[in-house]
């Protein structure tokens, strides 16, 4: 799989398809170039074989042993430069923030809202790769 | 035989109501031995009556009383130091389940200050505890299913939302691009119910912030410049159930979305505003601008399929449309009057106020 290594890279995790496809779509249109995998194992894979990935966007429930909370808290350990967004139903988002995810977007999400929060997650993504220290929403 | 004494008979008294109490009762003294049994507590425990008075609590049974604990906290009450006041205790029965106790015992106070009692009341509540735990068990079944179901709700919405985006981008058309757009916007419309039920304890759904959300949606997905066009809501403190909400929510986004595609042409600065307020048990919903009015923006032309959805939803709502010239812009109010709203029963709840 060969990325534009001049664009920020997106890895889409989602098992739904449909959900994954428009991700796709609406990412690439905003100038980003997006990876994909069907299911947490798959996108450690991805992960392992491209550096260039900034930022992940991750459905919660999953096919497989690894949910998209557990794969967040493994990007954390092994990636720890790489910022999570995870996308689910409302009642999920504090799970999220305490899986350590950077950002939640409830479905079904607005295009502009989701590529803004991917904008942002990049800035921070960057922030991380010249070893800043980046503050959560509280400031902790 | 000699008469007896006045003592005698009150002990007589005594043993005959502990022996007849239907709540399974034992008298001890201050060496935890058995002075009297309520037959109930012997058939509950299935204890020979004869082997109870003057042995040791600890020998009761088949041994299933010797519980160290139980021995230290009566011998404590005994001594006047401590009372056992709802205390639990898993009675261990070989070759028989096992019974969760609840304990009370105090002691006597009484004229014959030489000999100590201890009264030990015995209820059996192993068929309560199991019914809570059962219950406690169904409750965060309901839970995991209550939040699957949101998930999955979620993501079918999502996927609509995501199947008519798509044809959007693929559509070559204007007109059928716009016809999609204004169709995800419906979808994210009814979406925004579910977010907000999905919060909500009281399973009803407040409409300030259910409309702000569905305002800024649309102001989002629509809006390209927020200085020069705002989308203001001013809603009271209400409430309604899922489905008036979700039609609220419909007619909300048809008449905004009118409003932004017609009211400001050539880039005209403006404002809409959505209103909403309970009047006892009737309500008025308004989206009003300060556009071009009616006149210039099509008042005659035939209702596309915006005004047909209103029109239903208002209908279905059993309320009024009411379209005015807001000079300058215009207004069009959806009005349930309260003689409408008692005659058929349904609601829309004026939140109570927090005290």
């Amino acid at each position: 799989m060969d990325t534009d290594k001049s664009r920020r890279t997106v890895l889409i995790v989602e098992d739904e398809a449909l959900i994954r496809l428009d991700i796709v779509s609406t990412l690439e249109v905003a100038g980003f170039c997006a990876l994909e995998a069907s299911s947490s194992t798959e996108g450690l894979a991805i992960l392992a074989h491209h550096d260039e990935i900034g930022v992940v966007v991750t459905g919660i429930n999953m096919p497989g042993e690894m949910n998209g909370l557990a794969l967040v808290r493994r990007i954390i350990q092994d990636h720890p430069s790489i910022c999570s967004i995870v996308i689910s139903e409302n009642a999920a988002a504090q799970d999220a923030y305490e899986a350590g995810a950077t950002d939640f977007i409830s479905k079904p999400f607005m295009v502009q809202t989701f590529v803004g929060t991917v904008h942002k997650a990049f800035r921070r993504h960057e922030m991380r790769q010249k070893g800043f220290t980046c503050l959560t929403q509280d400031n902790s | 035989m000699a008469p007896r004494t006045a003592s005698e008979i009150a002990l007589n008294l005594a043993m005959a109501m502990i022996a007849s109490s239907d709540a399974p009762l034992l008298l001890l003294d201050d060496n935890v031995t058995v002075v009297a049994a309520s037959k109930s507590f012997c058939r509950a425990f299935q204890i020979d009556p004869a082997s109870v008075a003057g042995h040791p609590l600890v020998e009761l049974g088949a041994g299933e009383w010797n519980v160290p604990q139980l021995c230290s906290l009566l011998k404590a009450t005994a001594s006047g130091y401590a009372e056992v006041e709802g205390y639990e205790l898993d009675l261990v029965r070989s070759g028989q389940g096992n019974r969760r106790l609840l304990l009370n015992a105090h002691k006597l106070d009484y004229e014959d200050g030489g000999n100590i009692r201890i009264l030990l009341a015995v209820s059996d509540v192993t068929d309560a505890r199991t019914a809570e735990r059962l219950k406690e068990d169904l409750l965060k079944e309901k839970a995991v299913l209550l939040q699957e179901l949101q998930h999955r709700v979620a993501n079918s919405l999502q996927i609509i939302a995501s199947v008519l985006m798509q044809s959007a981008r693929n559509s070559q058309s204007v007109e059928t691009r716009g016809h999609l757009h204004d169709a995800h916007q419906r979808v994210l419309s009814v979406a925004a119910v579910q977010k907000q039920l999905s919060v909500s304890n009281i399973g009803q759904v407040e409409l300030r912030p259910y409309f702000s959300a569905l305002c800024e949606s649309i102001g989002a997905s629509m809006i390209r410049d927020h200085k020069q066009l705002s989308l203001d809501v001013k809603t009271d403190d209400s409430v309604s159930s899922s489905e008036v909400s979700v039609s609220l929510g419909l007619i909300v986004t048809e008449l905004v979305i009118n409003a932004l595609k017609h009211a400001f042409p050539d880039d005209r600065k403006g404002k809409i505003i959505v209103d909403y307020h309970a009047q006892g048990s009737g309500w008025t919903l308004s989206v009003s601008d300060n556009g071009v009015g009616m006149s210039e923006h099509g008042g005659s032309a035939k209702p596309g399929l915006g005004t047909s959805i209103v029109q239903a939803l208002a209908r279905q709502l059993q309320a009024q449309i009411d379209v005015t010239d807001a000079k300058p812009g215009t207004a069009v109010s959806i009005t349930r009057t309260q003689s409408a709203a008692d005659d058929s029963g349904a609601k829309v709840i004026p939140l109570a106020k927090a005290v």
